[in-house]
């Protein structure tokens, strides 16, 4: 696939054949090298071939090779002109997401009680494959329609949790009817459950600030203890897709649509079937938004436990909780006009600048926070919203693979990558020894480098570095 | 004998290629890649069974049916299947599978969270019939 570089840091693949725009990907000539080795630059261009598809079919920093979208691929579409929905532009694991909770606490309080706080976390936080959460299955319903909003009813976290999440944790338009049976019994003894593969929680320290300010309002000070976790809509989510992927067959053939991979079967949004797949989707939301917000109340109890002090008195307080799989109907200016667009972000934060109408009162003269998680032996990324984001107010979602499973294995053991990362310090308990091998640091790019093109390329200002030092693994 | 199945490699999830005298042994073939993948099926063995049946216009959706139903009950009732056996006609399957309980045993990779269409491939080739697919990870 041609590729033309038409700046610092950014490439253009040039409209061709059907495509209906180009294609534009934010990278280095560091990141673009593996985006150019696998077909993820391919599918950028597949992405453009969508119907109604808006300015560029985009890809943030951390581009790799995903299905259907690329992963950290960026479509909006034009509601109001047959703009489609794709679910492929969500994927399987619907609004997969990474919520930070910031501290009182320093890494020397951590490193005094390690083993004890380790402890706990990996007693109370369910993960791996099938069933086991902390809620009771009889929360489903509610979740499925309130979203977190449910999940702080029945006793979970605070009210200032939902001040702090994307749409206050609840997707609006979710019913627990609008998913099927078969997906609702999938999910239903997986609320509250980290699952596994690149999933995780972990406790970092603030490592650098590079936005004092921001830092500030964020609640983030050098020094200061972290928790991330990364999860989504665990099984409820995953059957919700496939159930919808299979009526979009039919649906397309009606809606004369084709599109060049199977994949990005897509529908009209403002169709019937297109009303359907936003409700299911909303209403997978809902588990995912829920399924943080319940984790994050776990987090505490188990800090509360492991140092004998109140819950309330660690300041484990939410910085935000941010997706980065989902499709949103947003208004976005195009061509200086105001159009009403569903952003589709398959591996990717939305990032609202200062000013922005959906930030709460306390963040929005800042912008909003972005969450850009790295592997369990690097770093994350705390980013924020800056004024006139050229994707639709969009970001990188994390490092971005770099090296497949397979090859990931072949490098090194599970058992050696956890003594690597015990020796730098870092505290690890997974569910599975042998799948630590296929999420090493290393079959991640740098993402250092990623935050820094986020920033060169106008996508989110850097505000600080957290530097992992326990890891939680599905 | 052991189903045979080659690992497609991809930057992030995980795809398999895998053949069959007949579709319906492909599928099968497909499903126990599937289970071996997540799990060491030479340590599951059948204990349990299922059977169900799953229909489809065309093979690549009769694969992605039986595959994504074998998951769900997979992930529902706790178990690997490490016995799939498909009987196929007219694009009609019935589907026999055994397996162990998944409470306690040890993933040997990422569980498999769905089908996807990337890539997927169903079709005749020559004698056999051969099969592509990816898993979403």
């Amino acid at each position: 696939m041609e590729l033309e570089r038409t700046s610092d840091y950014v490439w253009t693949v040039p409209r061709s054949g059907t495509m209906r725009v180009p294609g534009v990907v934010f990278a280095s000539e560091s990141l673009i090298v593996k985006a150019r080795e696998d077909r993820a630059v391919d599918q950028v261009a597949n992405v453009a071939h969508l119907p109604g598809i808006v300015s560029a079919s985009y890809a943030m920093p951390d581009i790799h090779w995903g299905y259907g979208f690329p992963i950290g691929g960026v479509a909006a579409t034009d509601v109001d002109n047959g703009g489609v929905i794709s679910p492929g532009g969500v994927g399987f694991d619907i609004c997969c997401g990474v919520r930070l909770l910031s501290s009182h606490l320093t890494g020397a309080d951590f490193a005094k009680h390690a083993h004890r706080i380790m402890a706990e976390l990996d007693t109370r936080i369910p993960r791996g494959a099938g069933k086991g959460g902390i809620a009771l299955r009889g929360l489903l319903d509610g979740v499925l329609e309130h979203g977190a909003r449910a999940a702080l009813d029945a006793g979970y976290g605070t009210e200032r949790d939902l001040d702090r999440c994307e749409e206050r944790g609840t997707s609006a338009g979710g019913r627990p009817n609008l998913v099927s049976p078969e997906a609702r019994q999938r999910g239903g003894g997986q609320l509250g459950s980290l699952g596994a593969g690149n999933h995780f929680l972990e406790v970092q320290v603030v490592d650098r600030v590079f936005d004092a300010a921001a830092a500030e309002a964020f609640g983030l000070r050098p020094g200061t203890l972290t928790v991330m976790i990364h999860c989504g809509s665990r099984g409820l989510g995953h059957q919700t897709c496939q159930d919808q992927l299979k009526l979009m067959g039919p649906a397309m053939a009606r809606h004369a649509i084709t599109v060049p991979d199977r994949q990005l079967a897509c529908v009209p949004t403002v169709s019937r079937e297109g009303r359907a797949y936003l409700g299911a989707m909303a209403t997978a939301a809902n588990f995912a938004w829920a399924n943080r917000h319940i984790l994050a109340h776990e987090v505490r109890e188990a800090f509360s436990v492991a140092l004998r002090t109140a819950p309330a008195d660690l300041g484990l307080d939410l910085v935000f909780d941010v997706a980065h799989n989902l499709a949103k109907l947003e208004r976005h200016l195009v061509a200086g006009q105001p159009r009403n667009l569903c952003v589709h972000r398959k591996g990717a934060t939305r990032a609202f600048g200062p000013g922005h109408a959906d930030l709460p009162d306390d963040l929005r003269d800042v912008g909003q926070p972005v969450l850009v998680p790295g592997s369990m032996g690097t770093a994350s990324w705390v980013l924020c919203g800056v004024a006139d984001n050229p994707a639709f107010a969009s970001a990188a979602h994390g490092a971005g693979r770099l090296m497949s499973r397979s090859a990931a294995k072949r490098r090194a053991s599970g058992r050696d990558v956890r003594r690597d990362l015990e020796a730098a310090g870092i505290a690890i308990r997974p569910g599975s020894v042998r799948l630590l091998a296929e999420e090493a640091p290393y079959a991640y790019k740098d993402v250092d480098e990623v935050a820094r093109v986020c920033e060169a390329a106008g996508l989110a200002a850097r505000v600080a570095r957290l530097r992992p030092i326990g890891v939680v693994k599905g | 004998m052991t189903p045979r199945y080659d690992i497609v490699e991809h930057t992030a999830d995980t795809g398999i290629e895998t053949r069959g005298n007949t579709l319906a042994e492909a599928i099968g073939n497909a499903a126990f890649a599937m289970f071996d993948l997540m799990y060491d099926l030479s340590s599951a063995p059948a204990t349990m069974s299922i059977t169900f049946d799953s229909t489809a216009n065309s093979p690549p959706d009769l694969l992605v049916g039986v595959l994504s139903e074998l998951l769900l009950r997979s992930e529902t009732d706790d178990v690997v299947f490490s016995e799939v056996r498909v009987n196929e006609a007219a694009m009609s399957a019935t589907v026999e599978a055994a397996g162990a309980t998944a409470v306690g045993r040890e993933l040997r990779g990422p569980p498999i969270k769905a089908v996807t269409y990337h890539r997927l491939k169903c079709e005749p080739a020559g004698d056999d019939w051969e099969i592509q697919v990816i898993f979403d990870v």
